[in-house]
């Protein structure tokens, strides 16, 4: 009743009204406030960054370092370093009724001076035929005398089928070689001693010729003695991918002052050799750019069960590594070879073993003692937009950006964003324009002192103030590209060292002015 | 939908608001009902019967040009806001109205009776201008960048009740007459602001808000919000345990034959609400310095940031204790010149406190007792610090049949986008004029109507 009455009261009100009241100025009305606000507050330490990422290092005084280590950018096993190649078929005629002395031969080898004394083998074969044109099936034994297996002198049985050649192969795994003869005190190596035999000629008439040739193959070799010759083995190529937090944007400018490569070998193999490492950094741009540096060298264990770790340390002063790292390496490219035995044979015997195991490491330390000039920085935000629809590109009647920076950094750094706007063909290319970029001086470098330590941060308090026409290209554009230059304090001259203990503090503020249609 | 939802809001803004006045009644004693406001208003009535439901129904309106956007003429932006600018500190939002259920009265020997039963709401905010002035204009255009916006001065209160009341005049002599009137209340529903503190400041770096606020409330809670028979829970509450009593004093003085003075207090009293109570508590602070980021900034959520910010202020349902509250009280003042019996200026102050506030009227009227059938009343009144206010009222007798009507702003019917406040009374009574020797009597006394 109460409503009723209360309408039935308006209603006339509202009819008189109608001729002076438009309700289509509904359609006109904007949100036109004008607001000053608070966006972002934001603080960043290298403390945190360090903690976040694996390849930062902290020195007891808070320096940091970025390590790149890798344990193992290639290995060599025994096989690929002393190398028994097959060897030549080796005719051995069996004579009934004859008796055919024993006889010796050299171990083939690869031709690099290998003097061995003594072999084992993991895996190998004797591959034989036998001849027999007999009507009676033929044995014959070929021993070799300066083998065994299990304490025996290695003895193989070679059958016949008559009137027919015979062929096999006979694992010989596990067999001991003794290749050293000493005869009247002179040695000579490689040596293999052969004794052959006719077990059952079948009945052939004296004079019957069974021929036979035998051969070892597939030989890998599970330890070895003696001198392995002054071979040079390439090594297989690979690409590391550095994944140095921050690295990957960095376009150019960047001068690392102190860097340094340690390459450590470890093995317990008896060679010693030269390593011959070819580097080359990629950057971002595909810019390579090879570390030129000395050999390194392992001197190798000289008893057997011992590990020897040889280190070549690369420095400012025996190589390009300042501008080596100063590229801003995104992969490293290893290739390389090993030179066994560079200093010839000295006398000390080389050996491997079952158990021979080496590695070659790499440990990249890249203390952050720095120099920028006009370092740039590079971040592109591919598909980007303020989803702001087109017919409110008014909405905005004025934007500026208010920073405070509190900068405990020793950089001074400006920024660059450019707008662009991306027109899609749809044939799957497409078009972009830049269109706007706007300038702004962020931050100033804080205070450091001589050794390069900041004493004293920085305030800076700057804006970016985006017109009308900037604010409709910011609110058109479809991709944003943030270039940041960096230079350390003193505007680049000066090298700088960061600590976990620097910080930055960005508190970013909005004034902004709207016409917002309701 | 959205032009439609302005049209809403603009029948809401249009009908909620208020500058409560009586300044049209209170001197129109041809209008028996106007005993409401001066129990101590002389008449010749021997006998007034309100007919139920539309003895008398007064409502007010008041829109403070907020609606003034929807005006043909000028920007619409611009006319909003600029009506929000106009806003000030003690502006308020407040609307009353009230039904003659029962309304007689009638005639002893040396006094009048009345018997009255009216259901009343009283709707009292204060208008946050600052606060809409901070949203409209933002905190750069309303000029509160560093400074901090203070709404503890804020309050609202609404009182929905029936009143009982039995009220009485004497006549001490033929010049003076007193008269009072006695109310028993039932509260149906109450919000009552029992502290608001609250505060925002806001600069480049930080915005801070802290609030510590309580209403409570009776009635609406497990009442007007929780039931599905409104009219069935207000009807259930015409003797509820929301108990309270009132008093309305009136004085009326004769100097002469060309002036008299009168005055009368209305509504000192109370209630206290015992029933369906609970508390609506809004506490906490935050400070937003923007979006925290931190390392390794793989995610800067501002809408969740913000949310989980604004959500340490929390909003709570919480227990109270039975509490009284005040009724909104009012006191007026006048003095009438008679030019002749027809003719009757008056002056009239009317003041009403809220809020530790005292908010005046002022009304210059004019009476025209043309006849026993026909009388009018024309004024112009300030009200509310709004001078547009201009008044026309007439009572028209058929018979024993009485109709009147009321407005205190006639030109706003015309314009109501300029309306500030508008008082709309009316009513059909059957009356019984006392007897003309009565009125001979009454003559001598020269307190005719």
């Amino acid at each position: 009743m109460k409503r009723t009455s209360l309408l039935v009261l308006l209603i006339p009100l509202l009819t008189s009204c109608l001729k002076d009241l438009d309700f289509d100025n509904v359609d006109n009305l904007e949100y036109r406030g004008q607001w000053v606000l608070p966006v972002l507050q934001a603080e960043l330490t290298l403390e945190d960054v360090v903690a976040e990422d694996s390849t930062f290092t902290v020195d007891s005084d808070g320096g940091i370092r970025i390590i790149f280590e890798e344990d193992s950018i290639f290995g060599a096993s025994i096989a690929e370093l002393v190398v028994i190649p097959d060897q030549d078929p080796q005719q051995i005629p069996f004579i009934v009724g004859q008796t055919i002395p024993p006889f010796s031969i050299s171990l083939g080898t690869l031709g690099a001076g290998e003097q061995l004394k003594n072999i084992t083998m993991a895996e190998g074969k004797l591959k034989w035929s036998l001849v027999n044109p007999n009507v009676s099936l033929a044995e014959v034994e070929v021993a070799i005398l300066n083998a065994s297996l299990n304490g025996d002198t290695a003895k193989f049985k070679l059958i016949g089928s008559p009137n027919s050649t015979s062929s096999g192969e006979i694992d010989i795994s596990g067999l001991d070689f003794q290749l050293e003869k000493i005869d009247n005190g002179v040695s000579t190596f490689n040596n293999l001693s052969y004794r052959t035999q006719i077990l059952n000629d079948g009945g052939a008439s004296s004079g019957t010729k069974f021929d036979a040739t035998i051969q070892l193959v597939d030989i890998v070799l599970e330890d070895a003695i003696g001198y392995f010759g002054d071979r040079s083995v390439n090594l297989p190529s690979l690409s590391q991918n550095t994944n140095i937090s921050g690295f990957e944007s960095i376009l150019n400018g960047l001068r690392i002052e102190n860097p340094t490569i340690d390459i450590k070998m470890i093995g317990n193999i008896g060679i010693p050799f030269q390593l011959e490492t070819d580097m080359d950094g990629i950057n971002k741009n595909g810019n390579v750019l090879p570390l030129s540096i000395p050999p390194a060298v392992f001197n190798a264990p000289t008893v057997q069960g011992d590990w020897d770790t040889s280190h070549l340390s690369i420095d400012r002063n025996n190589s390009n590594i300042v501008d080596f790292i100063s590229n801003v390496p995104k992969s490293i490219a290893f290739a390389g070879k090993v030179q066994l035995n560079p200093n010839g044979n000295t006398g000390v015997d080389n050996f491997i073993t079952g158990d021979g195991e080496l590695k070659v490491g790499i440990k990249i330390d890249i203390p952050l003692e720095i120099k920028t000039q006009d370092l740039l920085i590079e971040q592109t935000i591919q598909e980007f937009s303020l989803g702001i629809e087109e017919e409110q590109t008014s909405a905005i009647e004025k934007l500026k950006l208010h920073f405070k920076v509190t900068n405990g950094f020793p950089f001074d750094a400006d920024l660059k964003l450019v707008f662009f706007d991306v027109k899609d063909d749809g044939a799957g290319d497409f078009t972009v324009t830049p269109l706007d970029s706007v300038d702004v001086k962020l931050l100033t470098s804080a205070v450091v002192d001589a050794s390069g330590r900041v004493i004293t941060p920085t305030v800076t308090r700057s804006e970016i103030e985006f017109d009308q026409e900037n604010i409709s290209n910011l609110i058109d554009a479809d991709r944003l590209q943030v270039f940041v230059t960096l230079n350390t304090f003193n505007n680049g001259n000066d090298i700088v060292k960061l600590y976990t203990d620097d910080f930055i503090k960005i508190v970013l503020g909005v004034d902004t002015k709207l016409k917002y249609k309701l | 939908m959205k032009k439609g939802l302005f049209i809403f809001a603009f029948l809401f803004a249009f009908s909620v608001g208020n500058a409560q006045s009586f300044l049209s009644i209170y001197n129109f004693n041809h209008v028996n009902q106007n005993l409401m406001v001066n129990p101590a208003s002389p008449h010749n009535y021997k006998l007034v019967v309100g007919v139920p439901g539309l003895g008398g129904l007064s409502t007010h309106v008041n829109n403070k040009n907020l609606v003034s956007f929807l005006e043909k003429d000028g920007d619409p932006n611009e006319n909003l806001g600029n009506a929000i600018n106009q806003l000030k500190p003690e502006d308020r939002i407040n609307t009353t109205q009230s039904l003659d259920g029962i309304f007689v009265g009638f005639k002893s020997s040396k006094g009048y009776w009345t018997i009255s039963a009216q259901q009343k709401t009283d709707f009292n905010m204060t208008m946050p201008g600052e606060m809409l002035k901070f949203l409209y204009f933002g905190n750069a255009g309303s000029g509160y960048v560093g400074k901090t916006l203070d709404l503890s001065n804020f309050n609202i209160e609404a009182i929905v009740r029936n009143e009982y009341g039995i009220g009485y005049q004497h006549k001490i002599d033929s010049n003076l007459i007193i008269g009072g009137r006695f109310k028993y209340i039932s509260g149906v529903s109450n919000i009552y602001t029992q502290r608001f503190n609250a505060s925002i400041y806001s600069d480049i770096e930080n915005i801070n808000v802290n609030t510590d606020i309580l209403l409570n409330t009776s009635g609406i809670y497990n009442g007007i919000l929780d039931t599905d028979d409104i009219v069935g829970y207000y009807s259930g509450s015409a003797f509820s345990k929301n108990t309270g009593m009132g008093f309305d004093l009136g004085v009326y003085y004769k100097i002469n034959k060309r002036f008299d003075v009168s005055g009368s207090i209305l509504n000192l009293g109370w209630i206290k609400w015992n029933k369906d109570l609970k508390g609506l508590e809004v506490k906490g602070d935050f400070d937003f310095y923007g979006v925290e980021g931190s390392f390794p900034f793989d995610s800067l959520d501002f809408g969740g940031f913000l949310d989980s910010t604004v959500s340490r202020i929390e909003v709570n349902e919480v227990d109270i204790n039975s509490y009284s509250t005040t009724l909104p009280s009012h006191f007026i003042l006048s003095g009438q010149f008679y030019a002749n019996e027809k003719n009757v200026f008056g002056l009239l102050y009317q003041g009403s406190f809220w809020n530790d506030r005292l908010y005046s009227n002022y009304g210059v009227m004019y009476n025209g007792r043309y006849s026993k059938w026909f009388n009018l009343t024309l004024g112009y009144s300030v009200i509310d610090n709004s001078l547009n206010n201009v008044t026309l009222g007439a009572s028209v007798r058929l018979g024993a049949f009485q109709i009147y009507a009321l407005t205190d702003n006639t030109f706003g019917f015309l314009n109501p986008s300029e309306i500030v406040a508008t008082n709309v009374r009316a009513g059909v009574t059957i009356s019984i004029l006392d007897s003309p020797k009565n009125n001979k009597s009454k003559s001598k006394s020269k307190s005719e109507n």
